[in-house]
């Protein structure tokens, strides 16, 4: 076992789990190795079949009504005997249970995930993650022009509202520590803000200088070529930025440096379709991992194989790397993302003493 | 400085573009001393300087390195110290720095930072305890660890492109580089789990992070799914595999859109009673399996009601009934969006060389406060003085040097 699993042992966190949010961020807490127990609470947003596995793997669980009398005092109780409460049951049930007011014991956080955060307007109305997407400016980017805007496979809010309540849990439990102020504080997340604090350029784009990013199908706004096109045995994606048209073009279409159509940035978008035609041409006998393994291997350019899901999961890098977690679902071995990140092992000096650790001024 | 839970902890932020930039931020909304430390060019990569789309006011002018939106937007509540680690009076301050933090975050491509002499056991040495996050696109092993790698790059190798779509078998990407806001909120993760067990064990940390794994959790689902049942259909992602209704449907206008996802029976039922059109009447509609197998009769029944009416009104009205729906919202709907003005998510911050800017805010409220101290993206070596003077204890006269060497700078070089 790596030093990341372990890297949060001691550290209890109770999951009140009514939608994927409180999942996730259990999710991290495990993989982190924090003891984490799950109260899995009935809802139409509550998260099934192999999305549950995936979220549900080494937790433990407890079954608690919650419109059972005295449920809320049992969760409170239940709450001082963690570090970390995290739940993203919605409003109103928060406040019917009294969570915002779970205090004592070892309780240093309770963490509120919620569509909408606790106050505002909206604050207890219904909400999915293909809404919160449509809310938070993202779906309106995806897709094709003219067609109908794309929404998000998976739960990408969820993971998103997982991470950041993450972070602002383990921040206020650790000024806790170093304070030794030993109160709850309440961390609240809303995912619509999640997601709308997460965009590149999306409104600065307009607060700056009026540009409205809209949807361009597999194309960037702005840089091209920047999208996937068909090769011999699938698609081939490239991020051909500035930086890297000379080699790019080196390596698939000389001709294409002397070319004005595509001598700038700018032309390269205005003839975009005559690009994509000519770079068709150019790799459509050639397989994606030939493509992957010339253009990064000898041209150092940013271009990848657009892997089907099947070729995910047997991604040699990912194997090599020990991404994947095998366990047995439904009498079959099967693989799950394990944490993304991972402390390298061997490299660090010895433990100096926590209390030594020299505090900025 | 942002005020917050972190405060008395200090980040040393080497990053560029937008992944490491947003992880430092995170950590700077949470109260963290974030300094971020800058080549003196101010161009490319580093202020996306070239890129003249996002100039305020689409210009420029004199110092565009201090006018680029998404740079000004990742880099609230950090300061600016320009370094030319090119240079070995650098490298002796930026170890002096390092020794007096607690986080260093680079995004650099693997192997970059060992190039400059300034990989982890450098930095360990200057401070036992530090903790150094390294965020190449792939990680720091593997057979792609050297491979060049941006958010648009990495995203069609992690199998998404196959699951976002119209259904028809074309593969998708997003065109916004999604894996840059997960590389993000990761680092930000990393950092903090790094920085609980040094609180606990003492232990200094040197954390791998790839871009690249940091995308795929949140469609983990889909590919254990794609474990189970190997030959699963492809669905227009806008579609759910269990429920329906689920999907993007036109509005009144020219591009206009709404979003409704009703889950389970009363939701399906308060929209058919909103809508007043007997759909829970209809044998095909009656049961969540009958709405799957009748998928394409019911989202057309649907956006036939949907297709005259105004979107964001709709939405409202939809979730007053009790269903989960949204107005598909663009740039300028989103900054005007209720909800958020109401809790006062956007922040406005008046910068030097651009113009007071509503900027989107955090998610996270501690005990219920918003932003307090914040301060808008610094100018290009704004805080050299700061850092070189009032943290590392050099004379004005040794700082005069420094800009006249070139290892300090506050303005770009070339």
């Amino acid at each position: 076992m790596d030093s990341t699993a372990t890297a949060l042992q001691g550290v209890k966190v109770l999951e009140l789990r009514a939608r994927a949010s409180a999942g996730f961020a259990g999710r991290l807490f495990v993989d982190a190795g924090a003891e984490v127990t799950t109260v899995s609470v009935p809802s139409p947003g509550a998260p099934s079949g192999h999305l549950l596995q995936y979220l549900e793997r080494g937790k433990g669980s407890l079954a608690i009504d919650l419109g059972a009398a005295g449920a809320g005092d049992r969760l409170r109780s239940l709450a001082a005997e963690h570090d970390l409460l995290v739940t993203d049951l919605d409003p109103r049930e928060i406040e019917h249970l009294g969570l915002q007011r779970a205090q004592g014991g070892r309780l240093r956080a309770r963490v509120l995930i919620t569509p909408f955060g606790m106050t505002g307007p909206y604050r207890d109305r219904p909400a999915s993650p293909a809404t919160i997407l449509a809310l938070s400016g993202h779906t309106f980017l995806l897709g094709e022009p003219g067609e109908a805007p794309l929404t998000l496979p998976g739960d990408y809010v969820g993971y998103q509202s997982g991470l950041y309540a993450y972070s602002a849990a383990l921040a206020v439990l650790l000024e806790s520590r170093r304070s030794g102020v030993a109160v709850a504080r309440t961390v609240e997340v809303s995912e619509l803000e999640a997601l709308a604090s997460l965009h590149q350029h999306t409104t600065v784009n307009y607060t700056y200088s009026g540009h409205i990013r809209i949807r361009k199908g597999n194309r960037w706004d702005g840089i091209h070529p920047i999208t996937i096109l068909p090769c011999a045995d699938g698609w081939f994606g490239m991020c051909i930025v500035a930086t890297f048209w000379e080699n790019f073009a080196r390596w698939l279409g000389p001709q294409w440096l002397t070319d004005p159509r595509f001598a700038l940035v700018t032309d390269r978008v205005e003839h975009a379709d005559e690009l994509d035609a000519e770079i068709r041409a150019a790799i459509a006998t050639q397989t994606k991992v030939a493509l992957q393994e010339e253009g990064q291997g000898r041209q150092r350019v940013p271009v990848g194989a657009v892997r089907t899901p099947a070729e995910i999961l047997d991604d040699p890098h990912l194997r090599e790397r020990g991404f994947w977690r095998e366990e047995a679902v439904e009498g079959r071995k099967v693989i799950f993302p394990s944490v993304p990140y991972r402390f390298v092992e061997g490299q660090a000096p010895s433990p100096v003493s926590a209390s030594a650790i020299e505090r900025p001024a | 400085m942002a005020e917050g839970p972190l405060a008395g902890i200090r980040v040393v932020d080497l990053t560029r573009v937008w992944a490491g930039p947003l992880g430092a931020r995170i950590l700077a909304d949470l109260g963290a001393h974030v300094v971020k430390v800058e080549a003196p060019n101010g161009r490319g990569a580093a202020r996306g300087a070239t890129r003249g789309g996002q100039f305020a006011a689409g210009d420029p002018g004199d110092r565009p390195w201090n006018r680029q939106g998404s740079f000004n937007k990742l880099n609230r509540n950090k300061q600016s110290f320009v370094l030319n680690l090119k240079k070995p009076r650098a490298h002796e301050l930026f170890l002096e720095l390092v020794a007096q933090s607690d986080v260093v975050i680079e995004n650099f491509s693997a192997g970059t930072m060992d190039d400059l002499g300034l990989g982890y056991q450098a930095l360990a040495a200057a401070n036992p305890s530090i903790v150094y996050l390294s965020m190449p696109g792939y990680g720091l092993t593997g057979p792609y660890r050297d491979y060049v790698a941006y958010g648009p790059s990495i995203e069609p190798m992690t199998g998404l492109a196959h699951l976002l779509g119209y259904g028809d078998g074309v593969p998708r990407v997003t065109s916004i580089a999604l894996p840059d806001a997960t590389a993000g909120t990761v680092a930000a993760s990393a950092v903090m789990t790094a920085l609980w067990r040094r609180e606990v064990t003492g232990q200094g940390a040197f954390i791998d992070l790839s871009q690249h794994e940091g995308f795929i959790p949140f469609f983990a689902g889909e590919l254990v799914a794609h474990q189970v049942e190997p030959d699963l259909p492809p669905i227009s992602s806008n579609r759910h595999r269990v429920h329906a209704p689920h999907n993007i449907y036109r509005c009144a206008g020219g591009d206009d859109w709404i979003a409704i996802a009703a889950r389970s029976e009363e939701e399906w039922a308060a929209l058919s009673r909103f809508a007043g059109q007997h759909w829970v009447d209809d044998p095909r509609f009656a049961t969540r399996e009958a709405r799957k197998a009748n998928e394409d009769a019911l989202d057309a029944a649907i956006e036939a009601w949907t297709a005259g009416r105004e979107k964001i009104e709709l939405g409202s009205m939809l979730q007053d009934a009790g269903v989960p729906a949204a107005a598909v919202l663009n740039a300028p709907e989103l900054l005007s969006e209720p909800q958020l003005h109401a809790r006062g998510f956007f922040v406005e911050l008046d910068h030097p060389d651009v113009w007071p800017v509503s900027y989107p805010g955090t998610p996270v409220r501690i005990d219920g406060v918003g932003p307090q101290g914040w301060t808008v993206a610094p100018t290009l070596g704004q805080h050299n003085e700061a850092i070189l003077g009032g943290l590392l204890g050099l004379s004005d006269a040794e700082i005069a040097d420094l800009y006249a060497a070139g290892v300090t700078a506050d303005r770009p070089n070339s």
